[in-house]
């Protein structure tokens, strides 16, 4: 049989057929459209719960809990010694296959809060209780751009006693009890995204503030506040006196610890020193473990608790299981459905090679082979489960952008909204028009062996 | 001067169907040598094996015992592919009800022939050419259904003839048609084997068709009992 033969036989049995074939290809293209629809949504699901709100290419790590501090003291911070791993542990993690980086960090050991925005929005808000912790200036310079993220004391300015000696937006660092300080730029602070999101899409419409983004970074030079040390609401550190310092917004960094404000690890161990005391200073509180691919964090976790380390926040590993879980199962529908549309596209063609049958029988006795047989109805089924899972993949973008748009309309903004609910890869996209078709075919495969089977002699006799 | 080669060389030719438990033969040791340019009927009472003796030599039915040598080609042995090559080259088949598609004009039902030849092109000339041979060039548009009986076996014969096969096998090309249409028919495969001298095997149980042929086979029980006429 020639190519032209091929088309031909095909179109007709297209058109002759349209309203069965039709029929028959409506499950695939379902099935298709619900399977699309389902890992579009659970592919950005995933993106945005573990890319961006619970990160799954990290686990951070801290000593295993002695007694509970409990919410209080956390909050304050003083009563809890918050040093505990070592630096040989920090080197050990760094050596487990599939560890990319390992960040250590240092909470503070005391008690602080921060006031700021004056520039920003005319009066002064802020927090009588702030987190804050220091880490490796390294792991945050590629997230700050135009600002020096170091200690401002590697580069100390003059002598002084008081904030008015110092010039430049300087102020005097004088430590508790020392008879006089030097002039240090504002300590570089850098917040994470997830408390930019909070803040723009949480507070700001709230309280009429404008969005913080790294745009309003660069422009405003930095947002300056000022760190109220050794004291809070909730009480008083163990030493030293309270004071001020100044600092300074430079960047949004993934690294940064969530809920607080990140700074250098040099700076916090000061200030451990002096309103906790040296054993603050010397180890760290926690340390962040990147790995290349998330199944390489069983394994981090696995050497880490032979330190004596526990992860931190099991919410990445929940949510991803969690994720997995429903889209398994969203899946399964899908993949019913499609085996439901097989078994119609299967009775669909054992009904048409039947019907067929004579003409198979002519078209043999006109020279057609057993094969040319075969490929005739294989094509019309490639052509049925290809536009049913074509179709598929095009309805399923089309429910897609309905949604996006019911969600842009009449949802309200929330933390980590995203501008879409799904995601269409090409491969994923392909994989599932593919997959569709592929169980047209399936059901098929059982007339086509038929047509190819059909004995023309037999089918050429009159009845 | 050398042998012209036989258009057909059965020999030792035997088709079991099973039939229950048992084997029944539909042909039995049948042989036959059929030159070119034949003009044969085949005779016998319904069940004796004609059409199967039809099929086998048609190289559609492929379960028989024996040999068979299209103008000396040897069918043991080839594929499925050389077979239908063999079919669409040589043979040209009417069957008894016609076998018209009836999703397709006349023309295109005869030039049907050239979906399974290596190239379409030129098919709907040679389709033109062979309506014009049965008188039905005036029809081409219509649909075979629009068609008398007799219209449509001599839109079958064009088919038969389109790729202009050196053998025409038919099965009973006037069983389902009346004395008059049948008529028409049969002296187109007269006029066919005068002007065109092809080799034609008709399988009929009508007399005056069978009259009509240059040699006569009668098939009892898938053997020939009696083989008369002109063997040219
Ligand atoms: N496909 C088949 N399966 C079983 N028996 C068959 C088949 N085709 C033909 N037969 C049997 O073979 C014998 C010859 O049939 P056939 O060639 O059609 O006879 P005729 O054409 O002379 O009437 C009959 O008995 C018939 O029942
Ligand atoms: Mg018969």
């Amino acid at each position: 049989m020639n190519g032209a033969g091929l088309l031909r036989l095909v179109s007709w049995e297209l058109k002759r057929s349209r309203g069965a074939l039709a029929t028959a290809s409506f499950g695939i293209l379902a099935g298709t459209a619900a399977l699309t629809f389902f890992l579009a949504l659970g592919l950005q699901a995933r993106a945005v719960l573990l890319g961006q709100v619970f990160p799954l290419d990290r686990v951070e790590l801290e000593p295993a809990a002695r007694p509970e501090p409990g919410l209080l003291t956390l909050l304050v911070g003083g009563g809890r010694t918050p040093a505990g791993v070592r630096q040989e542990s920090v080197d050990r993690l760094a050596q487990v296959s599939g560890v990319v980086a390992v960040y250590p960090k240092l909470r503070f050991a005391f008690p602080s809060g921060a006031f700021g925005g004056t520039e920003l929005i005319g009066r002064e808000i802020g927090t009588h209780e702030m987190l804050a912790e220091g880490i490796d200036p390294a792991l945050i310079a590629k997230d700050v751009q135009g600002f020096a993220f170091e200690d401002p004391l590697e580069k100390p300015g003059k002598a002084c006693t008081s904030d008015e000696e110092c010039e430049g937006g300087r102020y005097c660092e004088l430590p508790s009890g020392a008879p006089s300080g030097v002039c240090s730029d504002p300590v570089p602070v850098v917040v994470s995204p997830y408390l930019v999101e909070l803040f723009n899409r949480g507070l700001a419409p709230a309280h009429g503030l404008p969005p913080v983004g790294m745009t309003l970074i660069q422009k405003a030079k930095g947002i300056t506040f000022r760190f109220q040390l050794g004291a809070s609401m909730m009480g008083r550190a163990k030493r030293g006196t309270m004071r001020n310092a100044r600092a300074r917004v430079v960047g949004i960094s993934a690294n940064a610890m969530d809920l607080g404000a990140t700074l250098p690890i040099g700076v916090v161990r000061r200030w451990n020193q002096e309103f906790y005391g040296a054993e603050a200073a010397v180890s760290y509180s926690s340390v962040v473990v990147r790995v290349e691919r998330p199944d390489k964090v069983a394994e981090v976790i696995r050497q880490a608790s032979e330190e004596g380390l526990v992860p931190k926040d099991n919410r990445a590993r929940d949510v991803s299981v969690l994720i997995s879980g429903v889209m398994g199962l969203l899946s399964l529908v899908a993949g019913v459905m499609l085996a439901v549309a097989s078994s119609s596209i299967a009775y669909t063609f054992r009904v048409l090679v039947n019907e067929r049958r004579t003409e198979i029988g002519l078209y043999r006795s006109l020279g057609a082979t057993p094969g040319d047989m075969a490929m005739w109805w294989l094509t019309v089924a490639v052509v049925v489960g290809g536009l049913g899972g074509g179709l598929g993949v095009v309805v399923a973008r089309g429910m897609a952008l309905g949604v996006d748009w019911l969600g842009h309309e009449k949802l309200p903004d929330f933390p980590f909204k995203p501008t879409t609910f799904f995601q269409f890869p090409w491969w994923m996209v392909g994989g599932a028009a593919l997959f569709g078709a592929g169980f047209a075919l399936l059901g098929a495969l059982a007339g086509v062996r038929r047509a190819a089977a059909m004995d023309p002699a037999r089918a050429l006799l009159d009845p | 001067m050398a042998m012209e080669v036989l258009a057909y060389q059965l020999q030792g030719l035997r088709r079991c169907y099973e039939e229950g438990p048992t084997r029944r033969a539909a042909l039995d040791d049948l042989s036959l040598a059929i030159p070119q340019r034949s003009f044969m009927a085949v005779v016998g009472p319904s069940g004796s094996g004609k059409s199967t003796l039809l099929s086998v030599m048609g190289a559609l039915d492929r379960g028989y015992e024996g040999k068979i040598e299209i103008l000396g080609r040897d069918l043991r042995g080839m594929n499925e592919r050389e077979l239908g090559r063999l079919r669409n080259d040589f043979i040209g088949f009417v069957f008894q009800s016609f076998h018209l598609l009836p999703h397709l004009s006349v023309l295109e039902n005869v030039a049907s022939p050239a979906l399974f030849a290596p190239s379409c092109r030129g098919a709907e000339e040679a389709a033109r050419k062979a309506l014009d041979r049965v008188g039905l060039l005036d029809r081409a548009n219509d649909r075979p259904q629009h068609l008398s009986g007799g219209q449509r076996q001599r839109v079958a014969l064009a088919r038969a003839l389109v790729r202009s096969p050196p053998i025409l096998l038919c099965d009973e090309p006037t069983g389902n048609l009346d004395s008059r249409t049948g008529h028409e028919v049969i002296d187109l495969l007269e006029r066919l084997h005068a002007e065109e001298s092809r080799t034609i095997i008709v399988v009929t149980h009508e007399e005056r068709l069978a009259q009509r042929a240059r040699r006569r086979v009668e098939l009892v029980d898938g053997k020939v009992v009696n083989d008369t006429g002109e063997v040219p």
